[in-house]
């Protein structure tokens, strides 16, 4: 399994559209792939889930990812996450 | 895939489908809706229910959503809740659509049980106090 802390830094957060194309994303991979933020543990590929994390710009959350692409969904999870989820800013 | 029908009081379903298209960034497959209004002809809204049924059942049922129990819509759908195919919720709200949109490729009824769950989910009181 591969935990890593990231941080919000897209300016509207995990909003509705950021979490589209994060489930997006997630479903690809044969990985469980899990998002916690203040304890609270969702599964990533589930977009209801995800905004109901409430996560704006500045929070802190951890990516938990377990199966056999584990290591590529991280990386292209962390990417999307750097890239600001394409939004610019 | 679950085929998903929307009877709604006016527009509501219409405006529902295209924001739901914005955020999942795409159109929207075995997804349709039915105004229902003052005006409207209850034998023409069954049979466009019908036929919209037939359209959207690609083997894996529909589910059918309105927005208020016991208004004209829900009461319309009263007659549909008996056929194995069909399963009838109400309480649409935008979370209800999009966990239906997003997670509808196994059982009616496991679709509609998570969609309720969403809908109940997304009604939070944000003040602390």
């Amino acid at each position: 399994m591969i935990q890593k802390k990231v941080k919000i830094i897209n300016k509207l957060g995990l909003h509705a559209r950021a979490s589209s194309k994060l489930t997006q994303l997630t479903s690809l991979f044969s990985s469980e792939i899990f998002i916690i933020k203040n304890n609270k543990k969702v599964n990533a590929k589930n977009i209801m889930d995800i905004l109901m994390l409430a996560a704006s710009v500045g929070s802190e959350i951890e990516i938990q990812v377990s199966g056999l692409d584990e290591k590529e969904a991280i990386k292209q999870i962390e990417k999307l996450f750097q890239n600001y989820f394409d939004e610019g800013e | 895939m679950i085929g998903i029908l929307l009877v709604t009081h006016g527009e509501i379903g219409k405006s529902l489908i295209d924001c739901s298209s914005n955020i999942l960034g795409k159109s929207i497959n075995l997804l349709e809706c039915i105004p229902v209004g003052p005006k409207s002809d209850l034998k023409e809204c069954k049979k466009l229910i019908e036929n919209k049924i037939k359209n959207l059942d690609v083997g894996s049922g529909v589910l059918i959503i309105t927005d208020i129990y016991g208004a004209t819509p829900s009461n319309i759908l009263n007659q549909y809740t008996t056929q194995n195919n069909i399963v009838v919720i109400t309480g649409l709200n935008l979370p209800m659509l999009i966990q239906a949109i997003t997670d509808r490729d196994g059982t009616l009824s496991e679709t509609s049980k998570a969609c309720m769950q969403s809908a109940e989910d997304g009604i939070i009181q944000m003040n602390s106090k």
